[in-house]
């Protein structure tokens, strides 16, 4: 703590001096004649307590309280007036000038002790106080910094969610696509073989027979020796039973060709990432039809899905992020019947109906159910009974925040254990 | 005239493999899923089964298990539509399928390997052979500790297994040092390093080795020649991985990283009767190797590389292996499903044995090299670099 002590009489300051010390948190006392220099030792000293006699030549107590207390940066400093005059007035000017306190001459030692001490612990309480503001603030900043981060993180989560969502599903792509290109591709391999046969066999034909229109000869034994060779070589081909296939093969390499181009016309729902938040008009058959195509994999070795939905509900809704609720609803579903290791296929039922301005959409499956004590955890993030590795536990967050948050749409659960599960999903229509 | 079931749950890929099958002599059945495959097996006599490895309710691996136990003359392959890894070492670890077909396949490919598969086959199990093993009775019992180490595999128990091993000293050094000659720039510091690093499928193959090959009071065989036939199947291993490393630039194909220690277990199984057999008959170790090798026909009716085969493929080896035995001397035959494995150990064969012997001692295929894309030369050059350095 460091006391300025302004009087133009010595005599005053060497007393005030032998008083001031005695307190241990007093660290620094000055002295000042003439006024002239307060201000310059307030600010080079840092000073934290001023003590001014009010009448000096020049310039006076007074003026100085008044030039402080104007200056917000002073608003610290506690400033004390010694003053000799007697008279209220000047005491109350003081105090509206912004006087802290009063102590008058000639000096007595007890009283000045007393004011000196709540001026010297008011000014301590003063700058603990500074300092908490500013810690405080520093650590607000802090904060601010850290939210704008997390902020950023859980983007990052749920973009990394849903690629590892896509990734797992991406496996089960590959195989839904491997399997029609095996085919095909086989089916390619069986025609080039024979149609190059067949190929070898009418040029030859053409030879043979323009040989035999060339020879001019048309006696029967001929013709009909030229023809029987023609038949021999027909049959040694052996392409009756490729030719009998021909349709078959043909419509089973369409139709695997058509398998393919579906799944890659699917992938489509995914490909715009869905930070933009742009919505636009979806017919919901065609969604879940599209949604399962992609999820087929994971769902189609477990359960049957049966899908009850009427062609002409039209949402209006951002298309990637409905399609990864779906998804997700979905192949939990699955996941959960896999769990069981049953005997027999599971059923999954997704069915929709119109309800005034809304669609309400239920997804329900024969599976384990939920017991009840996890039915109102399910929409907690990270909340998952799925072993380490195999979930991580925000697929349904991420839904619960896409369909209320970002959709105005609710998303409800009801399940009974040894049953079943199901989801129920409420948007906004698209009115026609 | 063979029958041959295949399941998968596309029905197209039926109608495609009943087409493809059409020009052979084949007769083909199919099934959509499991236990209608299980059902036919019960009613049809089938020789071979292709099996869809991912099928709902019954996958592949689940059926091609059951066959395995109640039909094991059936030759089983696997139609695979992805890789994924940790399934297909299981599958090898449990020698669930001879070979995988991988989709899309190749036609003209897989008529070949279905052809050859057959064609090993009744070597393999041709009744002069059946008869011969059992007269010589050449199926025996593994010691004790050996036995349970194969449960422990079956089982999967790995942290055991390796515990099983590291008591004993002899069995743990040999094992070290076959995986090093495996590892490129690295040695395995314990035993749980170098099991993890071959996997269990290879392990499992060279704890088979250490039974038939490892000292043991209970053989009554000559010891020298045992140790002569030890040296020259480690020794095979090491240049086999060499050939594969320095020319080929790849490890052998999974399975078949051991292939060079087993595929002469035919001649390590003869060994045994040769002390009794042979001691009146020669005097030395040389000449009752050069018996095994090039006369047994004479004695037993059939060859060391048959023997080899029929004993691998009775023991539940993986087939690559199981042709290496049956093929080394004659890796060109048009019968040979993993051409280049069985080239290879051919080749590693030959050096082995000039480096054991000290000098040329089976016969060398002139095409050997040549269609494996390596020089004869280099590879001599560089061989003896790498023979006196690993030395």
């Amino acid at each position: 703590m460091k006391i300025l002590v302004v009087d133009d009489n010595q005599i005053n300051l060497s007393i005030v001096k032998d008083y001031l010390e005695q307190f241990p948190s007093v660290s620094k006392v000055l002295f000042c004649t003439r006024p002239e220099d307060v201000k310059l030792i307030v600010d080079e000293e840092n000073i934290d307590i001023l003590i001014l006699d009010i009448v000096m030549p020049r310039i006076s107590g007074l003026d100085l309280l008044k030039m402080f207390r104007e200056d917000s940066h002073y608003d610290n400093m506690p400033i004390i007036m010694l003053t000799s005059l007697n008279d209220s007035s000047s005491y109350a000017q003081c105090y509206e000038l912004g006087a802290y306190d009063f102590i008058t001459k000639p000096i007595n030692g007890l009283e000045f002790k007393a004011r000196m001490k709540v001026a010297i612990e008011a000014k301590l309480n003063s700058n603990k106080l500074q300092r908490l503001v500013a810690v405080t603030q520093e650590q607000n900043d802090e904060l601010k910094e850290m939210n704008a981060r997390l902020t950023e993180a859980e983007f990052q989560i749920v973009q990394s969610e849903k690629m590892a969502a896509v990734g797992q599903l991406a496996a089960g792509l590959a195989h839904e696509i491997n399997n029609p290109m095996s085919f095909v591709s086989s089916n390619f391999e069986f025609l080039k073989k024979h149609f190059l046969k067949l190929s070898d066999f009418l040029h030859d034909m053409d030879k043979r027979l323009r040989l035999a229109y060339d020879s001019q000869n048309t006696s029967r034994e001929y013709v009909y020796v030229a023809i029987m060779e023609l038949v021999e070589q027909y049959e040694q081909l052996n392409i009756n039973y490729a030719l009998h296939e021909l349709d078959s093969i043909l419509a089973d390499s369409e139709d695997g060709i058509m398998r393919v181009t579906k799944i890659i016309n699917s992938l489509r729902v995914f490909t715009r990432s869905s930070k933009d938040d742009e919505k636009s008009s979806f017919d919901l058959l065609d969604l879940i039809h599209q949604v399962f195509l992609i999820s087929k994999n994971e769902i189609k070795y477990y359960a049957n899905v049966d899908i009850n939905i009427p062609d002409d509900i039209i949402i209006y809704c951002n298309g990637v992020q409905i399609a990864q609720v779906f998804v997700n609803i979905l192949v939990n579903a699955a996941h959960a019947i896999k769990s069981q290791h049953r005997e027999e296929m599971g059923t999954i039922l997704i069915s929709a109906n119109k309800s005034g301005h809304n669609v309400v959409i239920h997804f329900q499956d024969d599976g384990p159910g939920i017991p009840k004590e996890n039915l109102n955890k399910v929409f907690e993030p990270f909340f998952t009974t799925k072993e380490i590795g195999k979930g991580t536990g925000l697929g349904l967050s991420i839904s619960y925040d896409i369909i209320v948050n970002k959709h105005n749409g609710s998303i409800d659960v009801k399940s009974e254990e040894g049953k079943g599960t199901v989801f129920t999903i409420i948007l906004p229509m698209v009115s026609t | 005239m063979s029958t041959i079931l295949i399941v998968d749950d596309e029905v197209q890929i039926l109608k495609t493999m009943r087409r493809l099958f059409s020009e052979t002599d084949y007769k083909i059945l199919t099934a959509e899923n499991g236990m209608d495959a299980l059902t036919l097996l019960e009613n049809n006599p089938i020789d071979l089964i292709i099996s869809d490895m991912k099928m709902p309710l019954m996958n592949g691996y689940q059926l091609l298990s059951t066959v395995k136990e109640k039909y094991p003359h059936i030759i089983r392959i696997s139609l695979s539509g992805y890789a994924d890894e940790v399934a297909m070492k299981k599958r090898v670890l449990h020698n669930i399928a001879d070979f995988s077909i991988f989709k899309p396949w190749n036609n003209e490919k897989l008529l070949q390997n279905v052809d050859r598969i057959f064609q090993s086959h009744s070597l393999i199990y041709s009744d002069k052979l059946q008869e011969a093993v059992k007269k010589q009775e050449l199926i025996k019992a593994f010691p004790n500790n050996f036995q349970r180490m194969f449960e422990l595999i079956e089982n999967e128990n790995e942290d055991s297994l390796y515990a099983e091993i590291e008591q004993d000293p002899y069995l743990s050094e040999k094992l070290m040092s076959v995986t090093d000659a495996a590892i490129y720039g690295g040695m395995p510091g314990s035993i749980k390093q170098a099991a993890i690093y071959i996997g269990m499928h290879n392990l499992k193959c060279f704890l088979y080795w250490a039974a038939i090959t490892l000292p043991s009071e209970q053989k009554d065989e000559d010891e020298e020649l045992r140790q002569l036939l030890q040296r020259h199947s480690l020794s095979t291993n090491k240049i086999l991985l060499f050939l594969y490393e320095a020319f080929l630039h790849k490890q052998p194909p999974d399975a078949s990283l051991f292939s060079g220690l087993l595929h002469n277990i035919g001649l390590l199984a003869l060994l045994q009767d040769s002390k009794k057999q042979y001691t009146s008959d020669f005097d030395s170790t040389s000449e009752i190797l050069h018996q095994l090798l090039f006369n047994e026909q004479e004695r037993y009716g059939t060859t060391h590389q048959e023997i080899g085969a029929y004993l691998l493929s009775h023991y539940d080896m993986p087939f690559p292996v199981v042709e290496t035995a049956l093929y080394h001397h004659n890796p060109l035959n048009p019968s040979i499903i993993n051409r280049e494995l069985v080239i290879c150990v051919h080749i590693a064969d030959f050096y082995a044995w000039k480096y054991v012997m000290g000098k040329d001692y089976i016969d060398l295929n002139e095409n050997a090299f040549e269609s494996i894309n390596v020089s004869r030369v280099d590879f001599e050059n560089r061989l003896e670099r790498y023979m006196k350095k690993v030395l």
